[in-house]
């Protein structure tokens, strides 16, 4: 019995090789520009700095020594009191929370929204809140991680009264 | 009789029966990915106040998602897989559906995007030239256009990831890089891989391995004789991977395509073994 078999048309092949040559293109350029210095960047690159992030592909590529944690507090009128984020924003990634990632708490607009996104969400409105950074040393060998030589950054202190206006001019 | 053009060989049809495989694999990957996000959908993918705008990502500046709008979003994306996995005429718009409802989840959430949400959309472009609306497919021989699509993404995935490790600094020949990571509040912390970032003798060849596999692939890939080898290299490093760290759905979004990789006549060698055996198990029974 004859093998069914079947190809790409004539037609559609020099297409079909233009594309596979784009592609090897497109991943190459990811590839030469994945860990360089953003400031020896060409001009096209800074402007548009996400056009090769679909192709980037430096997964754990270098060491990271260190943990780094988000702790929160809330100012009532009877005084400070600790809040667990992890309770209040539940959603949570292999990389953890959202806010852990380091483009987001570097980002004071980011920080904004996650304090006033926090004042809106506890059970009982507070004056104010505050967020800090936590980070320690990893340590190697064992499951629990101590908090060696930890190094607290506050990030934001927030007055919940303040308002803050979220894409679309959206508000609370 | 004249030479073979080089789209004569660059299209020769090679046997297809490992795109079922794969479909079906993209499909559990998929949902492995996609049902998480349900219990999230309030708190991250559609919320009213944990809202960005950020690049590339400026979906929030033109469409905010409702709660309601986001679960309808999260069921269209199950409903394209569902439609993937019943095949034939409903698998290319349920592969198109399912990338479509996926990114605008993850463009509503505009933060978190993660490797395997890029990975699967890579693989979805390869599956979309394949032969995945046909049925029956051990039977045929189709284009290969789907599968060097795919086989260029992957030589891109890890021969870049791997090239990247072999340069930055050489921590992965003689440091302890995927020691720190083992122990990482987030993508490490099992016990196997916490007692694993304690025994230079073990992760320092480990390292080696996962530098050399990834790093070799883009060759390796190629070359027939080595093509299955490096993906079962490949579905060990990914079992390590599964076994020490948490990365999610990424073990299994990666292998998923492994079957239209392995070179298409080993396959179908593999297919016509189980084929006979299942036959002549069932023979007795007829």
């Amino acid at each position: 019995m004859a093998q069914d078999r079947r190809t790409t048309p004539p037609a559609l092949r020099l297409p079909g090789l233009v594309f596979l040559l784009l592609m090897a293109g497109y991943q190459a350029l990811a590839f030469r520009y994945a860990l360089s210095d953003p400031q020896t960047w060409p001009d096209w690159l800074k402007e548009h700095s996400f056009s090769l992030w679909p192709a980037t592909w430096s997964m754990f590529t270098t060491r990271d020594r260190s943990h780094t944690l988000l702790e929160a507090r809330a100012r009532y009128p009877e005084g400070w009191q600790d809040v667990d984020l992890n309770a209040v924003f539940p959603s949570r990634w292999e990389s953890g929370p959202r806010y852990i990632r380091k483009p987001f708490w570097r980002s004071r607009t980011y920080n904004k929204t996650l304090a006033w996104s926090l004042c809106g969400r506890l059970e009982r409105r507070p004056l104010a809140v505050e967020i800090t950074k936590v980070e320690w040393r990893k340590t190697l060998g064992q499951v629990e991680q101590p908090r060696k030589d930890e190094e607290r950054t506050r990030l934001i202190g927030w007055d919940c009264e303040e308002r803050l206006t979220l894409p679309q001019g959206r508000r609370l | 009789m004249s030479a073979p053009s080089w789209s004569d060989r660059l299209y020769a049809p090679q046997w297809a029966g490992s795109w079922t495989a794969t479909r079906y694999l993209y499909v559990l990957a998929g949902l492995a990915t996609q049902l998480p996000r349900l219990p999230m959908i309030d708190d991250a993918y559609a919320p009213v106040d944990m809202i960005f705008s950020k690049p590339p990502f400026h979906l929030a500046d033109h469409l905010i998602l409702s709660p309601t709008g986001g679960l309808l979003v999260w069921a269209a994306g199950v409903a394209g897989l569902l439609m993937l996995a019943w095949g034939g005429r409903l698998a290319r718009p349920g592969l198109l559906l399912w990338l479509a409802a996926s990114w605008l989840l993850l463009a509503a959430e505009a933060f978190n995007i993660k490797a395997y949400d890029r990975v699967i959309t890579w693989i979805g472009l390869g599956l979309l030239f394949g032969p995945i609306g046909e049925r029956g497919l051990t039977g045929k021989w189709r284009s290969p256009f789907g599968r060097w699509v795919l086989i260029l993404f992957y030589m891109a995935l890890y021969g870049s990831t791997g090239w990247l490790k072999a340069m930055e600094g050489s921590h992965w020949w003689s440091g302890d890089v995927l020691a720190w990571h083992l122990v990482d509040l987030w993508f490490g912390g099992s016990p196997l891989g916490a007692w694993l970032s304690g025994q230079r003798w073990l992760y320092l060849p480990m390292q080696w391995f996962t530098v050399l596999f990834e790093a070799s692939f883009p060759l390796a890939i190629l070359i027939r004789r080595l093509n299955p080898l490096w993906l079962v290299a490949g579905a060990l490093l990914h079992l390590g991977i599964w076994l020490t760290m948490n990365v999610g759905p990424f073990s299994y979004v990666a292998l998923s395509a492994y079957p239209v990789l392995l070179h298409p006549e080993v396959a179908r060698g593999l297919w016509e073994r189980f084929s006979r055996r299942a036959g002549s198990d069932a023979s007795p029974a007829r």
